[in-house]
């Protein structure tokens, strides 16, 4: 190899280095699912936990515990999704997969307050909120553009 | 009498003393996401505990030196030092999770973050090793472990379809949306924890602090064969009851503070608060006899006096190594690592280590200079044997298969 074919081809491999990678969009929507099913699991987890202490099955610490626990799960699936750079082609998966999740993450952060002060009627309206978020993530794989 | 309640209280302590922190949190992921079509590797895994424990207690009641406290001597300076190496790195590393693990229950009891307590549980922890009596920690820790009773319990109170459940149990294959790698993943972690090299060190330690002598066989095989399948019972139960509660709402076990819920909603306050207490006794037995193991295994290695049969004086070195363990293992938990994720790997790397554990135990309990007539017979033998076959295979597929699903993801 000449002095001037590895000048160019380092020239190549730093221009390549210095792009952002565009990425596969059906790897994207396939961590967009990977991430909706992380969340569901979080959310039914909530759900669960709100409904147990709303029947005054479980200790408000416990139900705090679990909760908060759950939140930080989600927090830490969507923030991780968020960050991913999405392929040109893949702002439709993108929009639907954040939309439900923030949706998600207003739920529980609902739950959460609600378990903390222990007010029944805030926690009865986050349970229903949860239970639909809960609803709309467990139909994502098949609604998911 | 004495000698009925002496059997009796043996059997308690060993199903109560069975469950660790690895089976809490393994069975509970793995009921799940796979319901109990993983049951099998729980009772493979419990025979295969059975068998071994049998032998390393044998060895200990007929030689009345702990199993790992020959290995050296019968199999020579490499291989002790490789066996030492192996075990050691994963009891030490089931320390810590043992230690994370009663950090995490009693912050399910009180809110107080973990990491706070960490610190307190390995000061209370040494105390108790360096103060308490071999047999009253036993004791104890076992019959209180007995409060995990509740997940039965609470699976019967569930009152679950009991045909689906069978047949989850015979459908030995991934639940939809799983893979084969998975599965096998998890079938790995399942034998892991049931086989933690701990369990052998710390049977046939105690063995020898117990004093037992041929006499004592008998006794011990009833513990072995009668108190860990009941364990293993207890097990399957916390399995069960995360099948019949998350597998349906696919909920994945991701922390401690999970595994009570559906004892909760089964048993409502007073279910969760015995669960509770099951974890603390369950976690902190386990967290004593895996500390104390670490010295066990050093100690005997080099030939130090160990034990807590001696007074500490005369065991100094033991009880340093124990000392020093406990106090590695705060730094480690105080980096925020989350002692559920260390006990995954401690499950996974506990299969791999259990060759280089249990191979010796076969080949002393073989040994007619140590056990003169009570070598094994041809039914351990043989058992032994295709056991150390199902050891290594299990022990090759580990690595690979924690690559492959990247952690069981």
């Amino acid at each position: 190899m000449t002095a001037r074919a590895a000048v160019a081809v380092l020239a190549v491999a730093a221009l390549v280095g210095c792009a952002t990678p565009e990425g596969d969009p059906g790897a994207y929507r396939d961590e967009a699912l990977s991430t909706l099913k992380a969340a569901h699991s979080a959310v039914e987890w909530v759900h669960i936990t709100v409904g147990a202490r709303l029947d005054d099955k479980i200790f408000a610490r416990s139900a705090d515990d679990c909760v908060s626990s759950a939140e930080d799960s989600l927090s830490g699936a969507a923030g991780t999704f968020v960050g991913l750079q999405p392929p040109r082609s893949s702002d439709e998966v993108r929009d639907a997969a954040t939309k439900l999740l923030s949706d998600a993450q207003d739920a529980v952060e609902d739950a959460r307050i609600a378990v903390r002060r222990d007010d029944r009627a805030a926690m009865r309206q986050a349970y229903t909120a949860v239970a639909h978020a809960s609803q709309a993530l467990g139909r994502a794989a098949e609604e998911l553009p | 009498m004495k000698h009925i309640f002496a059997v009796a209280l043996g059997v308690l302590t060993a199903i109560g003393g069975f469950v660790d922190i690895g089976d809490l949190v393994t069975n509970a992921l793995v009921g799940s996401r796979f319901g109990l079509s993983l049951a099998w590797v729980v009772v493979v895994g419990v025979v295969g505990i059975c068998v071994f424990s049998e032998m390393s207690g044998r060895v200990a009641a007929v030689s009345g030196r702990a199993t790992f406290d020959l290995v050296r001597e019968r199999l020579g300076p490499r291989v002790g030092l490789a066996n030492l190496v192996a075990s050691m790195a994963v009891t030490f590393l089931t320390f810590i999770a043992e230690i994370g693990g009663v950090a995490l229950a009693l912050e399910l009891a009180t809110s107080v973050n973990e990491v706070l307590w960490v610190p307190v549980v390995a000061a209370v922890l040494w105390i108790v090793l360096w103060r308490v009596r071999f047999k009253v920690l036993e004791n104890v820790f076992g019959l209180l472990g007995l409060a995990l009773v509740v997940f039965a319990v609470a699976l019967w109170q569930l009152n679950p379809d009991w045909g689906g459940l069978w047949q989850q149990v015979t459908s030995p294959m991934p639940t939809p949306g799983e893979g084969w790698a998975q599965y096998g993943y998890y079938a790995v972690a399942l034998f892991g924890a049931a086989l933690t090299p701990y369990e052998v060190f710390f049977f046939s330690s105690g063995g020898v602090e117990e004093r037992w002598t041929a006499k004592d066989v008998g006794t011990m095989r009833v513990n072995v064969f009668l108190g860990f399948p009941l364990g293993g019972l207890l097990s399957l139960s916390i399995a069960a009851v995360a099948a019949v509660v998350f597998l349906p709402a696919e909920v994945q076990v991701e922390a401690l503070a999970q595994v009570p819920l559906p004892v909760a909603l089964a048993l409502g306050k007073l279910g969760l608060a015995i669960a509770l207490i099951g974890f603390f006794a369950a976690t902190f037995g386990a967290a004593c006899e895996t500390g104390l193991s670490v010295g066990y295994s050093i100690a005997q290695f080099y030939g130090w006096r160990w034990g807590k049969f001696v007074p500490p004086r005369q065991a100094a070195r033991f009880h340093l190594v124990v000392l020093l363990s406990t106090v590695l293992a705060v730094p480690v938990l105080l980096t925020t690592v989350d002692p559920i994720a260390v006990t995954e790997y401690s499950v996974v790397f506990s299969a791999l280590a259990l060759p280089l554990t249990y191979l010796p135990i076969l080949v002393i309990a073989n040994d007619p200079d140590y056990m003169g007539e009570r070598v094994n017979g041809r039914l351990a033998n043989a058992l032994g044997t295709v056991y150390l076959v199902v050891i290594v295979v299990v022990s090759v597929a580990a690595i690979p298969l924690m690559i492959i699903t990247k952690g069981g993801q």
